[in-house]
């Protein structure tokens, strides 16, 4: 009697559970602007890593490179350039990853889509212009420390800079690979409509 | 084998019910359940492009849906931003006009979120080998687990 009772119990439950699954599957609870806004996390990284570029690493590398002016006696006109250039890189950063979660979903697709190219080109053009004026600051830092007569310091810089550029590339080429996938994507939905 | 928006779009379409189902179980309320429907399709999405095909996609989707309610449960946190969705319908208020999933809920919330989670794939008609895939349990320690819990549910009646 007892298993007998517990089976109707599992039946009943079975089909409440089956009730509960009809009146889901009558609802329209996916659509496009939600798929659009799930796809748009995938980019939340580059948003990231625009805000820890902004508030996080360029003002360690202004008191660093501050202090070791202060300590190395690098000069002033280092530091300065030092400074102009890492915040035109990172205000270049903000201005080409500008992109929104609103941008993503509400701007028609071949907006959408041609933004991101645009995006990726500005980027290329942004680390065309960037490795050689990174080669140039390091010839100069180089050059600096050099008068300085600290060679573990040199080997030092030499390594950090190495490692700044693979890192540099990395986050670049992981940016363009982001932004591939997405116009990808946006293509596959406008082929669908069309 | 896909790894694009349009698989993916076709592959939550199929699921919707079952992933809203597991949402209404663990939720207390219909935010609850809207967030953790976003959170779960976020979560799926993120692992889309390593998921491999190598499981049944239902059988993934449960697992990812488990995971994503049960952790909720454990931090009582929903660790993205809610969406903001226009035109989107919640099932939640017709869930609740029906009798019978009220029931249903009613019953399964005085569980655990662990032994929730085990009900609803036993409740699928899932076999204990599935089950024990799923959660990761061996699957003699499914049938013990799911015995505790029918004597547990006689109990709380």
């Amino acid at each position: 009697m007892e298993e007998y009772n517990n089976k109707a119990e599992l039946d009943l439950m079975k089909e409440q559970m089956r009730e509960l699954k009809r009146i889901v599957a009558g609802k329209d609870l996916v659509n496009n602007e939600l798929m659009r806004q799930v796809i748009s996390y995938k980019a939340q990284w580059i948003r990231r890593y625009n805000k820890v570029q902004l508030f996080v690493l360029l003002p360690f590398i202004y008191i660093v490179f501050l202090l070791l002016t202060y300590r190395q006696n690098l000069s002033w006109g280092f530091y300065w350039a030092t400074v102009f250039f890492t915040t035109c890189s990172a205000v270049f950063d903000v201005y080409i990853n500008r992109m929104s979660d609103k941008d993503y979903t509400s701007m028609p697709l071949f907006d959408l889509m041609t933004a991101l190219v645009k995006r990726q080109k500005m980027r290329r053009i942004q680390f065309a212009i960037g490795i050689p004026a990174v080669a140039l600051w390091c010839l100069w830092y180089a050059m600096e420390l050099n008068t300085v007569e600290n060679e573990s310091l040199i080997t030092g810089a030499v390594i950090g800079a190495a490692f700044g550029v693979c890192i540099g590339y990395r986050i670049f080429a992981k940016a363009q690979r982001t932004d591939d996938a997405a116009v990808s994507d946006i293509r596959k939905m406008m082929d669908e409509r069309d | 084998m896909c790894n694009n928006e349009k698989d993916f779009e076709r592959l939550v379409r199929q699921q919707t019910s079952t992933v809203y189902s597991v949402c209404y179980m663990f939720a207390e309320d219909k935010v609850e359940a809207d967030d953790l429907f976003q959170e779960i399709l976020i979560n799926l999405w993120r692992g889309f492009e390593k998921f491999r095909y190598e499981s049944r996609p239902s059988t993934w989707v449960y697992r990812v849906s488990l995971n994503t309610c049960i952790s909720y449960k454990r931090k009582r946190k929903i660790s993205t931003s809610p969406l903001e969705c226009a035109g989107i319908e919640s099932a939640y208020d017709e869930i609740e006009r029906s009798p019978q999933s009220k029931l249903l809920h009613q019953r399964i919330r005085l569980l655990e979120p662990f032994d929730r989670a085990i009900v609803l794939l036993w409740l699928e008609d899932m076999s204990y080998e599935e089950i024990g895939a799923i959660v990761g349990l061996s699957v003699k320690a499914v049938g013990v687990r799911l015995m505790r819990i029918r004597e547990k549910l006689k109990k709380l009646q």
